[in-house]
């Protein structure tokens, strides 16, 4: 017995370590920093195209302070934010992020929805352009924050359930916070267009 | 209802919400009930017949022809809506189902038209977005596609955009196409490293049952033995007369050599024993011994599909494949043949099938959607 017993000893950690979910743990949190790298990236990208749009939007709608102070200011709060991979083990510097990129896209969304009301700036092709690369970013964002859910949901599963939760409690492992439902509504709703208000070139 | 609801006069009220729960949620379901992705069977889907066989015979050739000069893979589908999503959302999960594009170069791209929606979206993967911008993508769905949309002439405008399309990718530098010898030239996939692990697997069941047979039968009875048996499976397994006579002689060499390899083994690990071991395995006994081989086996077999899908279970299969076979559980062949070949065809691959596939590519939800 007491020959087998290192043989033993050493299959059985094999098998506790591959049968008990610290691979799947392993594999799973990377897939997270990898979801979460490309969240970051495609929102990054977003904020770079901002200060182009509103130059663009301004030299047709030089009037329209109020919205690109709104921009301004939500892609300032934006930046204050120090948008680290270390984000997804803090829940609360990571509902702030959720916050400030959900009140740059409500100020986008703004932004576009006046240049509604600018025939000329909606047929300039430049303004045209960043239209379309911004339509496409916020794709991108949706995209990589889906892959990112499903990533933290696969990840989610294997922590809490029985026996990997065990092998997660022993290294340390927590769950990740997820996009919360609010937040996703807000960002994800499409933009009212508003007909009560006369547009402006009428006046 | 009666699990629910311990007593009678509680079933109806619980079964009476019980059954308005499941309505509801069937209507819920029913109502987000999302547009199925068709299979992937050509370059040119047409669900709605709006191409005649003509049209869509020119089309699939042209992206055909487009795909052995470049290599980019282009693929167009039609379907009648994509309610209740968005053309983005369901124009993702098809090619995220699809994978149009090279594997690694991600070069693949759908052209999606919902009709009755009047929508359509261009899709680039994540190799193209420095060729098709955003931008670039919103012009050839705007510009050049929906003016002929307008009209109603569908077949004209994915012509148009299908031809603008080639034009912007061929000024991209990508990737030389493979040319002939395509399926020799590509990486190793994840069915070649299944093929590759079992057939490590398949050698370490020949030298540990060459090894049981040898220690019954003598060094070349065994190992005669072992060929032939060896033989039939992979007779009965591929109906190959040439490969079973190859793989006779391969179990043969396998088991002379194998057995003197374990001979060498066993005295190291039963020498301690003091010689006595004889046919035992040694200082580990039995089960140590099968447990160390089952382990290692796994190990191995994890090793070798490690970063592929699968993986880990593979590796416990093969793990608990090995210590099953060190115990000498090595019965019922025709069982175990079965499970061989449950698990070469379960690692299955859509691209054997024939016909047209995706090839792998990666999309990051650029490109351009319009209406017309």
């Amino acid at each position: 017995m007491g020959r087998r017993f290192p043989a033993v000893v050493a299959f059985a950690a094999t098998a506790l370590l591959s049968g008990c979910g610290y691979n799947t743990l392993q594999s799973t949190d990377e897939q997270i920093k990898a979801a979460w790298a490309e969240v970051l990236n495609q929102y990054q990208r977003r904020t770079d195209l901002i200060p182009n749009l509103v130059e663009t939007v301004k030299a047709f709608a030089a009037q329209e302070q109020q919205v690109f102070l709104g921009v301004t200011e939500a892609r300032s709060r934006v930046g204050s934010i120090q948008a680290t991979p270390e984000l997804i083990n803090d829940p609360q510097a990571f509902a702030r992020f959720q916050q400030a990129q959900g009140a740059l896209s409500s100020a986008l969304s703004r932004l576009l929805l006046v240049a509604e009301n600018y025939p000329q700036l909606k047929s300039d092709r430049n303004f045209r352009d960043l239209q379309a690369q911004l339509e496409g970013t916020e794709n991108r964002i949706t995209v990589a924050r889906n892959r990112y859910i499903k990533a933290v949901q696969a990840y989610n599963v294997v922590v809490r359930q029985f026996p990997s939760n065990l092998t997660a409690m022993l290294f340390g492992f927590k769950e990740k916070p997820q996009f919360t439902v609010e937040n996703e509504k807000e960002i994800s709703k499409p933009p009212k267009v508003d007909f009560s208000k006369p547009a402006p070139e009428a006046k | 209802m009666g699990l629910i609801s311990p007593t009678p006069s509680l079933v109806g009220r619980n079964g009476f919400f019980l059954f308005f729960f499941l309505l509801a949620s069937l209507l819920i379901a029913s109502a987000r009930a999302e547009v199925a992705i068709p299979p992937l069977t050509s370059r040119v889907t047409d669900l709605t017949d709006t191409l005649n066989p003509q049209q869509r015979a020119a089309l699939e050739q042209k992206l055909a022809a487009f795909e052995s000069a470049k290599g980019s893979q282009i693929v167009v589908l039609i379907v009648p809506t994509t309610q209740p999503e968005a053309i983005e959302q369901y124009s993702i999960r098809v090619v995220e189902q699809w994978k149009p594009g090279r594997k690694e170069v991600d070069d693949g791209a759908l052209l999606l038209v919902a009709k009755d929606d009047r929508k359509m979206r261009l899709e680039v993967g994540r190799g193209l977005e420095g060729a098709v911008p955003d931008a670039v993508a919103k012009r050839i769905t705007a510009d050049i596609i929906a003016p002929y949309f307008k009209k109603g002439d569908f077949a004209g405008g994915i012509t148009a955009g299908v031809e603008r399309l080639i034009k912007v990718i061929e000024g991209e530098p990508l990737p030389e196409p493979p040319g002939e010898s395509r399926p020799a030239s590509r990486e190793l996939e994840e069915s070649d490293v299944i093929v590759i692990g079992l057939i490590v697997v398949a050698v370490i069941v020949v030298i540990v049952v060459g090894s049981f047979l040898c220690a019954w039968l003598g060094r070349f009875g065994g190992s005669a033995v072992l060929g032939g048996a060896t033989s039939v499976v992979a007779w009965a397994i591929t109906g190959s007369a040439a490969l079973s006579i190859f793989v006779a002689i391969c179990g043969f060499v396998l088991g002379v050599v194998s057995v003197g390899v374990l001979d060498v083994l066993r005295q190291l690990v039963g020498s301690r024993r003091g010689g006595g071991s004889g046919r035992s395995w040694g200082a580990l006994g039995r089960f140590g011994g099968s447990a160390a081989l089952g382990g290692a086996a796994g190990l191995a077999a994890w090793t070798i599909a490690a970063g592929m899908k699968g993986a880990a279970e593979l590796g416990l299969f093969v793990a608990i494949c090995g210590f099953i076979l060190g115990m000498g559980g090595f019965r019922g062949g025709s069982s175990s043949r079965g499970s061989w070949s449950g698990g070469g065809s379960g690692g299955g691959f859509s691209s054997s099938g024939g016909g047209f596939s995706g090839g792998g590519g990666d999309f990051g939800g650029g490109g351009a959607s319009s209406s017309w």
